[in-house]
């Protein structure tokens, strides 16, 4: 696995023709802000976790049970309020700390992300795992190793510049495997030509939503949307595959980190709207993490480079190495920087180079 | 306590490295029936979609009341406590399948699916658990066509 993401990752940084310098100052403070984001949101993911666990405490006792062995012997019942407050004083400690010192620091972060993980147990106590706050309790696990502080801003090292982008790798990875899994899936029903309904059946969506509503006892409204338009939901299942499958490429490749962000934003939105599946903290840790902060706080940005005496457009690659399509994307990139990110979806350069070698033939 | 940039990108390459490895086991023993080792997996991957078999089956709750000879069909989004919709309909879903099984916890199993049904529905002479087989399209079209098979009474 660490092999196969070195070769994504080697593969892109064989293609980076970006001044390097720029992508690793625009990476550590973007990331820092993202930080500091969810830092913020995590206050409020606390706030909503306590009162939760008031709720979770009117219920039957009995009710509780875990089916793995492990967390069984982790939480064998519902806490009583005194653990269960204390570690989530120390939640609040740490998490404010590191905010405070806008610092994240490894013996503050380690217990922080340990005291979330084990806070969010009770909410899977009712014999099913539920993944409800995975891309939160992932964000904060990932950033135990991650040095990064208000100094890093002045100096962002390789090392934290190759740090951040793992960190995104094991958070957008989820997003991979979803979008992966269900080629095979849909490549097995397609072969067996069976009488199921599969995702490129004209029904398919409509089924979905059908079945989600029905499944929760809601009136259900939206059979239109899905009979008059059956066209518009098998390309979006297309498009939806390829968006999650392609989403780890913006690890690697910061220009695409806030479309990646706003695409899945809407695949969260349009799945809450018409199918019933809520991602809500999944997708605010989202809008945290992949907004485009160095863009958002031009200001400040631009004054940090200023301050360093930094040309970000110094380090250009030789025109010469590059296909037609490069040059122009490095053109649109040197505009604008996260524009240019449609460019950097994985497939377009392939495309697009293909089609200039066929016109040249022509 | 800070530490070295160096350390940082090894030790994080690894617990990505171990996260990934444990998403992809956990779809691997999910399929082979052992349950998701490693909690942070997939969720709700909708391999396909829902209903996908032309045939769809849940449970739902219905009661009794003293004063009534009809018995009342119970809805999820009704119930009065804290249980979000996927909490009702999975926690109701996993307990009916425990209650049913052959496996010695059953009997546990039921024991838990009358405290969570007493729980969520009010309070009833009697209660029952009703199996609903639809067709999807069919009774999308046709609201009333759905079979009903009551699989536990209490």
């Amino acid at each position: 696995m660490t092999r196969l993401l070195y070769y994504v990752s080697d593969r892109l940084k064989g293609v980076d023709i970006s001044g390097d310098r720029e992508v690793k100052y625009r990476n550590v403070f973007s990331f820092y802000y993202a930080v500091l984001a969810l830092r913020l949101f995590s206050f409020l993911w606390l706030y909503w976790t306590a009162a939760k666990y008031l709720q979770l405490q009117q219920r039957p006792t009995d009710i509780f049970w875990f089916d793995h062995t492990l967390v069984k012997w982790l939480m064998p019942s519902l806490p009583n309020a005194p653990l269960f407050f204390g570690v989530l004083a120390l939640a609040v400690v740490c998490n404010g700390w590191q905010l405070i010192k806008s610092k994240s620091s490894f013996v503050l972060q380690l217990p922080l992300a340990l005291s979330l993980l084990w806070l969010n147990l009770p909410q899977w106590g009712y014999g099913f795992l539920s993944h409800v706050n995975h891309t939160f309790l992932l964000a904060h696990l990932f950033l135990v190793f991650i040095p990064i502080s208000k100094a890093s801003l002045q100096h962002p090292g390789q090392q934290l510049h190759k740090s951040i982008n793992w960190f995104y790798a094991g958070i957008l990875f989820t997003y991979t495997l979803a979008g992966l899994w269900k080629i095979p899936s849909l490549l097995y029903k397609l072969l067996l030509n069976t009488t199921d309904v599969h995702w490129l059946h004209p029904h398919a969506s409509l089924y979905n939503a059908f079945v989600s509503f029905r499944n929760y006892d809601l009136p259900f409204n939206l059979a239109p949307v899905f009979t008059d338009y059956a066209l518009f939901w098998q390309l979006s299942f297309l498009v939806v595959v390829y968006l999650q499958s392609a989403s780890i490429v913006a690890a690697f490749r910061q220009e695409l980190r806030p479309l990646m962000g706003v695409l899945l934003v809407l695949f969260h939105g349009m799945n809450m709207l018409v199918f019933q599946t809520y991602f809500v903290v999944a997708t605010l840790v989202l809008l945290c993490l992949l907004l485009p902060y160095d863009v958002l706080l031009g200001n400040k940005f631009r004054k940090l480079a200023a301050d360093l005496q930094t040309n970000f457009t110094e380090a250009q690659p030789a025109i010469s190495t590059l296909t037609p399509f490069e040059c122009f994307r490095q053109r649109v990139k040197s505009k604008s920087f996260y524009l240019s990110g449609i460019l950097f979806l994985p497939g377009v350069r392939m495309l697009a180079n293909g089609i200039t070698r066929i016109a040249g033939k022509l | 306590m800070k530490l070295n940039p160096n350390k940082g990108l090894k030790y994080t390459k690894r617990l990505v490295a171990v996260s990934m490895a444990g998403s992809i086991l956990s779809v691997v023993t999910g399929m082979a029936g052992f349950g998701e080792l490693y909690p942070f997996a997939t969720w709700k991957l909708y391999t396909q979609p829902l209903g996908s078999k032309n045939i769809y089956e849940e449970y739902r709750i219905y009661t009794l009341a003293p004063d009534n000879a009809m018995w009342q069909r119970q809805s999820v989004m009704n119930n009065p406590k804290d249980f979000t919709q996927d909490e009702y309909v999975y926690t109701l879903n996993k307990l009916v399948a425990g209650a049913l099984s052959d496996a010695p916890d059953s009997v546990m199993f039921r024991s838990r699916l009358q405290s969570f049904v007493k729980y969520v529905a009010p309070p009833a002479a009697a209660y029952k658990i009703v199996k609903e087989t639809y067709h999807p399209l069919e009774h999308l079209h046709h609201p009333q066509h759905y079979d009903t098979l009551t699989v536990l009474r209490f």
